[in-house]
């Protein structure tokens, strides 16, 4: 069962300290960089950038039911969905919830009624059902994922060869790699699986606000976690891949059936008034990683406002309640018990807050640099020098990502014989753990969306990263280092998966991590990589596949849950051209898709 | 001038680009009235909707009915009577009247006519006017306001009128592909050359071919998306040429001090701005 949980506010720093991130546009000549706007956007995506719109008090106690949602038990007949409700649904899942912006490994497939009939016993012959399989889904998402393949992949390929022989290996860990979907180092290939929980425990919330409050989601994830499960249900899958018009190509391409989610009207609607669900729907839109802790990692050319130290700290409370968060999340999605739970999920906080926290959080950091400096070091020269040394200039540029700076940080993971001692699948756990992470993650980031001071953006932020774990493991894999938890879990085993760094400041980071996306040569044009509709959502209708808003020429420029309004502008109002995004055609909007 | 006798067809006619092109004598007198019209227009309005952007909802989009009375509004300008060469006009303003929603499988008559002239700051302008009939109910009108530099303008600045009081409401931004000209001149048969190729327009005084303003109009409502079932009442201003292959941004919103929109395409200056309002 899962416990209630509330958001927490966060006290504001004193008055002279609330400022926010007041960026402008850049001046005609001047040098355009991350901490200003972009002169202009085009996008399909649906996200934009925007502000955090302030949630009342009120507001965030109703808002905290979206952490332990349940699945829902049976559906109802109900009013068919609108184009429009999928396009938003689909934009607080599969198109926000991947949280890497350039890993496009998240793909989904919608079926209409008939075919989410046809499904239904196909469902029900899969081994490892951790959930009841519906009857009458207004529709049904087919989640499709694949490999954990970005530009630090492939520089990974590179890494941890002996000199001589990498002639020879560099080649055939890429054959291994592009054919036969085989990862450089382990938790590159959990990274796959953490995606595809965020984006599980993200469906369910999706399904309510986007359909303010009617429909809900029957997210089915285990039968297609891990070897066991899979290879047990191959065949069903393979029936499911063909409902769904998954086809050679596809898979040869690494691309699997990674989870099924049955959505439908329920008989009791979210208490969440259709105002709410789409205000909570732009607060999602809004959130983004959090790297900078003001006045403690920002870059010397960062402006004076990420300069000056803020004294605010995260309340306790705030802190349990993330912790609640994410365990109801590993266990709805485990189905493993809260206590069994408490102690399968290894964390280990490394912040200066704690005890030896400086000295912890010093070794951590020397070991990670030191890992960089193996690799660098290491790096084959044939490959490196004819790309100008581009590879070991990107590996020294790892050392900037892995800001681990904030009021509570945190190291997390699990052990794989102690999970798998429980009777479960290691990569299902790990799915687990990527939806506590996320849940745990989300309750933070709406906490800090409370009563938001004037001028300030935010009260909190949060960054979850891989890189510092995935550092770790080339250091485990190649140069003998141990993993981040073994000395806090020393004799379990422990896998190290993700890092938090929870902030409380007013301050919100820069548009665009990477300084790059703003290059003079592109005139200051923000180049957005994240994914519009047509990209990663196709609808199964009459037996073809068709990519979601893709239609006589036009493609989607619309901003979910746009309505509400909160677009980042400069100090005096003017928006980023092309943020705000045009609208869909209505009358394409409110279509039935499978009418 | 005496009386001119109109011109009536059962279907517009279809003009060459030779006779557009074909240099005339010029002639200081007023634009006297020249009418044509056509009992039948054929709606196709499928690939039309397609280029510009237009649902298809089985209405025709408020700027299609400009495509059918075409060859009626070529029939006038290139009329012997008319005073000024076609080549070098410019579309500068348009007024559209939607006051029904026109169904796609409607039987329409058109006609169109023009009348006299003004002197403007740079040259001369005058109003082709265009209206699109149901069984003898008018459903549809348009005034084109041209520019000829032909004649000696008087130099005189005249104030533009600025927008009431607006705010960005859609802000998009367009990428606009070279063959875009091309595209809508296969839809709307205006092949002027400056829409065309980059050799073409460079003939007529253009470094790359500009975008039709009727396309750059019709895209803009079709952003809006304007329920085709709704009558009103469009002005746009074309201010500057949007050059092909290009950037620009579209941005709307609602007036303050009317029920209507406001609409602008700007690059770094407004290049289109009308507002559309519903009656």
């Amino acid at each position: 069962m899962q416990k209630s949980c509330l958001l927490v506010p966060i006290p504001s720093p004193p008055a002279s300290q609330r400022v926010g991130r007041g960026a402008r546009f850049a001046g005609a000549g001047e040098r355009r960089d991350r901490y200003g706007l972009p002169d202009e956007l085009e996008s399909a995506s649906p996200v934009g950038y925007r502000t955090r719109p302030s949630l009342t008090r009120e507001e965030a106690v109703l808002a905290s039911g979206l952490f332990e949602l349940e699945s829902p038990a049976s559906f109802v007949a109900g009013a068919p969905p609108t184009e429009g409700e999928l396009f938003e649904e689909a934009a607080l899942g599969v198109l926000s919830s991947r949280q890497s912006t350039n890993y496009a490994g998240h793909r989904q497939i919608t079926l209409g009624p008939d075919d989410s009939a046809r499904l239904v016993p196909l469902l029900r012959r899969l081994e490892g059902i951790d959930r009841l399989v519906l009857d009458g889904a207004a529709y049904t998402h087919i989640g499709l994922t694949r490999p954990y393949r970005t530009p630090f992949t492939f520089l990974l390929t590179f890494i941890g060869h002996k000199s001589v022989f990498s002639l020879f290996t560099v080649p055939k860990r890429a054959w291994d790699k592009r054919f036969h979907q085989v990862d450089d180092i382990p938790t590159i290939g959990y990274l796959q699986h953490l995606h595809v929980g965020i984006w599980a425990d993200a469906m369910e919330r999706a399904a309510v606000l986007a359909s303010a409050g009617k429909r809900r989601a029957n997210v089915l994830m285990q039968p297609f976690s891990g070897a066991v499960w899979q290879k047990q249900n191959a065949a069903v899958v393979a029936e499911i891949e063909s409902l769904c018009g998954l086809g050679a190509v596809e898979r040869a391409a690494g691309w699997r059936v990674g989870l099924v989610a049955q959505v439908g009207a329920v008989s009791a609607p979210s208490p969440l008034s259709p105002t709410l669900c789409r205000k909570l729907g732009a607060t999602l839109m809004a959130l983004r990683s959090e790297r900078i802790q003001p006045g403690v990692n920002a870059e010397d050319k960062a402006p004076a406002p990420y300069q000056t130290r803020q004294d605010m700290d995260v309340p306790p409370e705030l802190v349990e309640m993330a912790g609640r968060a994410g365990y109801n999340a590993f266990c709805h999605w485990t189905g493993i018990d809260r206590e069994e739970a408490k102690r399968l999920l290894l964390m280990e906080r490394i912040d200066v807050l704690t005890p030896g926290g400086k000295e912890r959080l010093r070794t951590v950091r020397g070991e990670l640099e030191a890992i960089t400096d193996s690799i660098v070091a290491h790096l084959p020269l044939w490959a490196d020098l004819p790309m100008l040394r581009a590879l070991s200039k990107n590996a020294a540029r790892g050392k900037k990502a892995f800001a681990l700076a904030g009021q509570r940080i945190y190291v997390g993971g699990l052990s794989r014989p102690e999970i798998e001692a429980v009777g479960l699948d290691f990569t299902h756990a790990v799915r687990g753990f990527g939806a506590a992470a996320a849940r745990s993650a989300l309750l933070c980031e709406l906490s800090g969306c409370i009563e938001i001071p004037e001028g300030c953006d935010l009260l909190a932020g949060i960054c979850l990263m891989a890189g510092p774990v995935n550092q770790n493991d080339v250091g485990k894999q190649f140069y003998g280092y141990a993993d981040l938890l073994a000395r806090a879990f020393a004799g379990r085993s422990p896998t190290s998966l993700l890092v938090w760094t929870l902030k409380a400041k007013t301050v919100a980071d820069p548009i665009g991590n990477e300084e790059q996306l703003q290059s003079r040569a592109r005139k200051g044009t923000l180049v957005d990589l994240r994914a519009g509709p047509h990209e990663a959502v196709l609808l199964r209708r009459g037996g073809t596949n068709e990519p979601m808003r893709s239609r006589d020429g036009r493609v989607n420029g619309e901003r979910a849950f746009g309505d509400v309004g909160n677009f980042v502008s400069d100090g005096e109002g003017k928006e980023i051209p092309g943020n705000r995004g045009s609208a869909w055609p209505e009358a394409w909007r409110r279509e039935f898709p499978w009418g | 001038m005496g009386v001119i006798a109109p011109l009536r067809f059962d279907v517009p006619p279809a003009v060459s680009l030779f006779s557009v092109a074909m240099p005339r004598k010029r002639n200081a007198g007023e634009i006297p009235r020249i009418e044509a019209s056509a009992q039948t227009l054929c709606v196709s309005a499928a690939a039309y909707s397609r280029v510009c952007g237009f649902p298809e909802t089985g209405f025709v989009p408020p700027t299609y009915p400009d495509v059918l009375t075409r060859g009626l509004q070529l029939a006038v300008l290139t009329h012997g009577a008319f005073p000024l060469p076609l080549l070098g006009i410019l579309h500068t303003e348009q007024r559209i009247e939607l006051l029904r929603p026109v169904a796609v499988d409607e039987v329409l008559s058109g006609r169109c006519w023009v009348e006299g002239s003004r002197v403007v700051r740079k040259g001369v302008e005058f109003d082709l006017h265009s209206a699109v009939s149901v069984a003898g109910e008018d459903v549809w009108s348009g005034v084109t306001t041209i520019l000829s530099r032909a004649r000696t303008g008087d130099g005189v600045k005249r104030p533009r009128p600025q927008p009431a009081g607006w705010t960005a409401q859609r802000s998009v931004v367009w990428s606009l592909p070279p063959d875009q000209g091309r595209r809508y001149a296969a839809v709307s048969g205006d092949n002027n050359p400056i829409h065309l190729y980059r050799w073409s327009a460079k003939l007529f005084g253009f470094s790359r071919p500009i975008a039709h303003g009727w396309w750059t109009l019709a895209r803009a409502l079709a952003e809006l998306d304007l329920s085709a079932e709704r009558p009103c009442v469009i002005n746009a201003r074309f201010l500057a040429p949007v050059p092909l292959p290009g950037r620009v941004t579209f941005e709307s919103g609602p007036l303050q001090t009317s029920g209507g929109l406001h609409f602008e395409l700007r690059r770094k200056d407004v290049c289109v701005t009308g507002e559309v309002h519903p009656t």
